[in-house]
C-alpha cells in the first residue's frame, strides 16, 4: 500500500514511526528517569547527552517521554474533532434545510470565536489535566473541517448515483452512511491528520504558557522552564533547542502524511 | 514531485542554518563583544553635549507621577532620594542615616525623638519655593492622621523653632519607627498639597510630582515609556553627579539585561526585584559589565502551618527539615553563587543576623527515624505513613500566587515532594493555588495552608524580617506560628529600642526557629543588580539594593 504512494508520504509515515515508536518504548529508550532529580544546569556530556534542566533532570529523557503526552493529546484530539467535524458537515450538507442553518450558524459562531484565547480560558477554568487539555482544544476546532466536508456532501448529493437512492427509497441514513461517507474519505483523512499537528501545536503552546498539565513531561512544558528558567538569555540551547526540534519535526511528519489523502492526478493520454 | 522535493530540500538547509548558527553562537556570554555598547554609549545625545546622563533601567512601570504614592517607576525611585527626599534613608548595613532629617536625639524612654531639619540648608522646591518648617509638620501631621504604617506610635509633632521638632509616641516606638520609616517617608510640599480636596492620590496636577531632592523630573515620554530628571545643581548633600538621570521600563528582565549589554543604559534598578540567580550567567564576565552581585537580605523559604496536623507537630517539621536536599534547592535557586541557609531563617545581611546557628543538611535516615520514633509508621504497607492515630496523611504543599515567579515556586515544591516522598510522606500540590489567586489570598488569610513556599522580599527583610511570614497579627494575615515564646520575641523585635536590643530580639527569634523549626530559608541566595562600568566609576552596591541609591547621586563620576 505505502509503495505506491509519494516520497512525501513515505517520509512522512517514516517520521512518525520513529516519533511513535519513541513514544511507546519511551521506558526502554530514555537513558534516565526523566523525574530524577541530579545536579543542574549540566552542559552534553556523555552521561546527559542533552544535558540537564534546572532541577537536574535528564533533557534527553524528559524529550522522549514528551513525546507521549504530545502523541496523545494530538491523536485523540485529532480524533474527536474530526469526527464531530465529519458528522455536523455531513448532517448539514445532506440533510440541508433547518438542520444546515441551525448547523452552520453554530459553526460560524465556532469559527468566528479565536481558538488559542478560547482554549487558554477553558484550560484555565477546567484545570488542566490531559482530558480537559484535549476538550479545550476540540471546543472550537471541529469547525473548519465541518465547513469543508459540506461543501462536498453538497456536490455529492446531487449526483445521479445519489439521486437513483433515493429514488429508490434508501433512507437519508442509509445514503450518508454507505455512499456519502465512503466519498469523503480523502477530505477526512487529510483533515484528520493536519488535525494532529495542529493539536499537537495548541498543546505545546498550553503548556509553554505554563497551561499544561503541573508536573507532566511534554515538549512544550520543557520550553516553559527552558524559557522561563532562563536557559535561552544564557544560551542553553541543548535546552530549548531539542523541544522546537521535535514539535517541528511531528507537525512535518503528519503533514507529509497528509499528502496521502490526496487523489493522484489523471494520466493524460 | 520535484517541486516538493526542492521544498523538502530548502526547509531541510534552512533548519541546518539555524541549528548551525544557534550551536556555532557561544553559551557562554563572557566570550562575547561589548562593541555595540561602545557604539551605542557615544552616541548618546547627553553626551554629545557635553552633559553626564545616567540611563537607568527598570521593570517596573511608569503608573503615575504623584509624589503621594509609591507607584511605579516614579515612586519607587523616590525611595533612592532622587525627586522626592527622605527623612531618612539607610546605608550600605541597613543602618539609619540622615538626610532631610539631619540629626535626631530619642529621650530614655523612647517615647519622644527631638528632631533638626535640613530647613536651614537652602534647599528649594523643584518649583522655586523654599523648603520651610511648616512642610515638615504638614508631612508628619498628614502621616499621623492617615495612620501611616512607617511611623507607627506617631502620635504628635511639636515645632521648637525653625529647624527643630519633637515627634511624640506611644509606647516607646520612636526607635523603630526611625527605621521603619527611612528611605520610605519622604518630605512634602505643603503649598502644592494644602490645596488638593479629595484623595492625594488622586491627584494628578503638573506639581503632584514637585519634589526637594537633587533632581527635579523634567520629562514624561510615554511612548518610550521614559522619565527624565535633570539635577537642580549645588545641593546641600553634595554636587549632584549628573547633569541628567533617564529611566527606562523594559518588558522583562531579559529585556534589560540586553539593554546593559549592548549599552543602552548604564545600571538596573528593580526596587525589592533583583535579577533571578539563574540570570547570573548571562551578566558575568561580560566586558564593562558588572553583575552587581551582592547578599540577598531576603530568602525562599518553607513556612509551616501551625492551624494544621501535621505541620503543627515539632517532630514532624523536624523531619522534614532533615528531608530536604539543600544543595539542590542551592543550585537550582540560587545558582552556583547559591549558600545553603542556616537553622535561623534569616539571611546573613539582616541586623541581628546570628552566624552561630547550624547550617542545614540533609539527613534522610535520620528523618525517617523521627517520623518513626513519633508514630508515623506506613501501616497499610502502601509506601506512605500514616499520621500516628492510624488515620491517612497527604500533606498539602501550597506555592505562593505570583506569575512571575511561578515557574520557580513550582520546581521547589517538585524538589520539596520528590524529598518527601523519599521519607514515605504523601503530598499534594495545591493546584488551586497556583493558577487562583482569590483562592490562594483565602489560603494564606484563613491559615489553611500546610507547607506553604513563599519568598522574603529585600523590601520587606529590610523593614522587617522572614519572620513576618510566620507570626499572626492583625497587620499580617500570613503566618500560624502561634508559639508563645515566639509571639513574644517577635514583639521584643518591633518594640527594640536600640540596635542592640533588636540585635538581641533578633537573635532570640532564630534561636526559637532554630528549636521549634516553625520555616526554613530555602536558599541564601545573591541578589544581581548589574551596571556598566565603561561611562561611570564610584557605584556603591548596596545588599539586595543595587548601585541605584542615594548615595550614587553625589559619589559616582564620569570616567574621564
Amino acid at each position: 500500500m505505502l509503495r505506491n504512494q509519494p516520497f512525501a508520504v513515505k517520509l512522512g509515515v517514516g517520521i512518525l514511526a520513529v516519533v511513535l515508536a519513541v513514544g511507546i518504548l519511551a521506558p526502554v529508550l530514555a537513558p534516565h528517569d526523566p523525574y530524577q532529580m541530579g545536579i543542574p544546569y549540566l552542559r552534553p556530556c556523555a552521561d546527559h547527552l542533552l544535558g540537564t534542566n534546572d532541577v537536574g533532570q535528564d533533557i534527553l529523557s524528559e524529550l522522549i517521554y514528551g513525546a507521549r503526552v504530545s502523541l496523545i493529546i494530538g491523536v485523540v484530539s485529532a480524533l474527536v474533532v474530526t469526527i464531530v467535524g465529519t458528522a455536523v458537515g455531513m448532517l448539514a450538507g445532506y440533510l440541508g434545510g433547518w438542520w444546515d442553518r441551525v448547523l452552520m450558524e453554530i459553526t460560524a459562531v465556532a469559527q468566528a470565536i479565536p481558538s488559542l484565547p478560547v482554549t487558554i480560558v477553558l484550560v484555565a477554568f477546567l484545570s488542566a489535566s490531559l482530558w480537559n487539555i484535549i476538550i479545550a482544544i476540540c471546543i472550537t476546532a471541529w469547525s473548519g473541517t465541518a465547513r469543508i466536508i459540506r461543501s462536498r456532501v453538497l456536490q455529492l448529493r446531487e449526483l445521479p448515483f445519489i439521486k437513483i437512492e433515493q429514488t429508490m427509497g434508501a433512507s437519508r441514513w442509509y445514503i450518508m452512511v454507505r455512499h456519502i461517507l465512503p466519498n469523503l474519505w480523502d477530505i477526512v483523512f487529510i483533515r484528520g491528520v493536519l488535525s494532529v499537528g495542529s493539536a499537537m501545536l495548541t498543546e505545546a503552546s498550553l503548556s509553554f504558557l505554563g497551561l499544561g498539565v503541573i508536573g507532566q513531561k511534554s515538549w512544550g512544558g520543557i520550553l516553559h522552564y527552558a524559557f522561563f528558567r532562563n536557559g535561552i538569555i544564557n544560551g542553553y540551547w541543548w535546552w530549548y533547542l531539542p523541544p522546537i526540534f521535535c514539535i517541528s519535526l511531528s507537525v512535518l511528519g503528519f503533514m507529509l502524511l497528509s499528502y496521502g489523502g490526496q487523489r493522484p492526478p489523471e494520466r493524460r493520454n | 514531485m520535484k517541486q516538493l522535493k526542492n521544498r523538502l530540500a530548502a526547509l531541510l538547509l534552512a533548519g541546518t542554518m539555524v541549528l548551525s548558527l544557534t550551536a556555532c553562537s557561544t553559551a557562554d556570554p563572557s566570550l562575547e563583544s561589548s562593541a555595540p555598547a561602545e557604539e551605542s554609549s557615544s552616541s548618546q545625545a547627553g553626551e554629545t553635549s557635553g552633559e553626564a546622563v545616567l540611563r537607568i533601567g527598570t521593570t517596573a512601570s511608569v503608573d503615575g507621577l504623584n509624589a503621594m504614592t509609591e507607584n511605579g517607576v516614579f515612586g519607587k525611585l523616590n525611595y533612592t532620594g532622587l525627586c522626592a527626599a527622605p527623612f531618612v534613608t539607610t546605608d550600605e548595613a541597613g543602618e539609619v542615616q540622615p538626610y532631610m532629617m539631619t540629626s535626631w536625639e530619642i529621650s530614655e524612654d523612647k517615647n519622644t525623638m527631638t528632631a533638626v531639619f535640613a530647613t536651614d540648608k537652602g534647599v528649594l522646591w523643584h518649583d522655586g519655593e523654599p523648603v520651610t518648617m511648616d512642610d515638615v509638620l504638614f508631612t508628619f501631621q498628614y502621616l499621623i492622621e492617615r495612620k501611616s504604617g512607617y511611623c507607627t506610635g506617631l502620635t504628635a509633632i511639636e515645632q521648637i523653632d525653625d529647624k527643630t521638632a519633637k515627634l511624640i509616641f506611644s509606647d516607646g516606638q520612636a526607635f523603630s519607627a526611625l527605621n521603619s520609616m527611612a528611605n520610605f517617608v519622604k518630605l512634602l510640599p505643603k503649598h502644592v498639597w494644602e490645596k488638593v480636596e479629595g484623595d492625594y492620590k488622586e491627584y494628578q496636577g503638573e506639581d503632584a510630582s514637585v519634589g526637594c531632592g537633587p533632581f527635579r523630573l523634567t520629562g514624561y515620554d510615554q511612548d518610550a515609556q521614559m522619565l527624565t530628571y535633570e539635577s537642580v545643581g549645588e545641593y546641600f548633600m553634595g554636587t549632584p553627579a549628573f547633569d541628567k538621570v533617564t529611566a527606562k521600563t523594559y518588558d522583562s528582565h531579559d529585556a534589560l539585561v540586553m539593554a546593559l549589554r549592548s549599552g543602552e543604559i548604564d545600571a538596573m534598578y528593580d526596587y525589592s526585584n533583583s535579577l533571578n540567580a539563574t540570570m547570573a550567567p548571562s551578566v558575568t564576565g561580560v566586558e564593562n559589565l558588572d553583575p552587581g552581585m551582592s547578599d540577598n537580605p531576603g530568602n525562599y523559604q518553607l513556612v509551616f502551618g501551625f492551624n494544621k496536623t501535621p505541620t503543627d507537630d515539632l517532630a514532624f517539621r523536624r523531619a522534614v527539615r532533615s528531608a530536604l536536599d539543600y544543595e539542590l534547592l542551592r543550585t537550582s535557586i540560587g545558582g552556583e553563587n547559591g549558600q545553603i541557609p542556616g537553622t535561623g531563617v534569616v539571611a546573613p545581611p539582616n541586623k541581628g543576623f546570628d552566624g552561630t546557628l547550624p547550617q542545614l543538611t540533609q539527613n534522610q535516615e535520620e528523618a525517617k527515624a523521627i517520623l518513626e520514633e513519633a508514630g508515623y509508621k506506613d501501616v497499610d504497607g502502601d509506601g506512605y505513613r500514616e499520621l500516628p492515630d492510624g488515620s491517612p496523611m497527604n500533606v498539602l504543599v501550597t506555592p505562593q500566587y505570583n506569575k512571575t515567579r511561578q515557574p520557580l515556586y513550582l520546581r521547589i515544591a517538585e524538589i520539596l515532594m520528590a524529598n518527601l516522598k523519599e521519607i514515605g510522606v504523601r503530598t499534594t500540590l495545591d493546584e488551586e493555588s497556583v493558577r487562583n489567586s482569590d483562592h490562594a489570598t483565602q489560603v494564606r488569610k484563613d491559615g489553611t495552608y500546610e507547607l506553604y513556599i513563599g519568598y522574603t522580599s529585600p523590601g520587606v527583610a529590610m523593614y522587617d524580617t522572614a519572620f513576618m511570614y510566620m507570626v499572626p497579627n492583625d497587620n499580617n494575615p500570613w503566618g500560624t506560628c502561634d508559639l508563645p515564646e515566639f509571639m513574644a520575641a517577635y514583639e521584643e523585635k518591633q518594640q527594640g529600642k536600640t540596635y542592640e536590643e533588636y540585635n538581641a530580639a533578633m537573635k532570640k527569634l532564630q534561636s526559637i526557629a532554630d528549636q521549634q523549626v516553625i520555616g526554613l530559608a530555602l536558599c541564601w541566595d545573591k541578589a544581581y543588580f548589574p551596571y556598566r562600568t565603561d561611562r561611570f566609576e564610584g557605584w556603591e552596591n548596596f545588599p539586595g539594593w543595587g548601585v541605584i541609591n542615594w548615595k550614587t547621586w553625589f559619589n559616582a563620576k564620569p570616567i574621564a
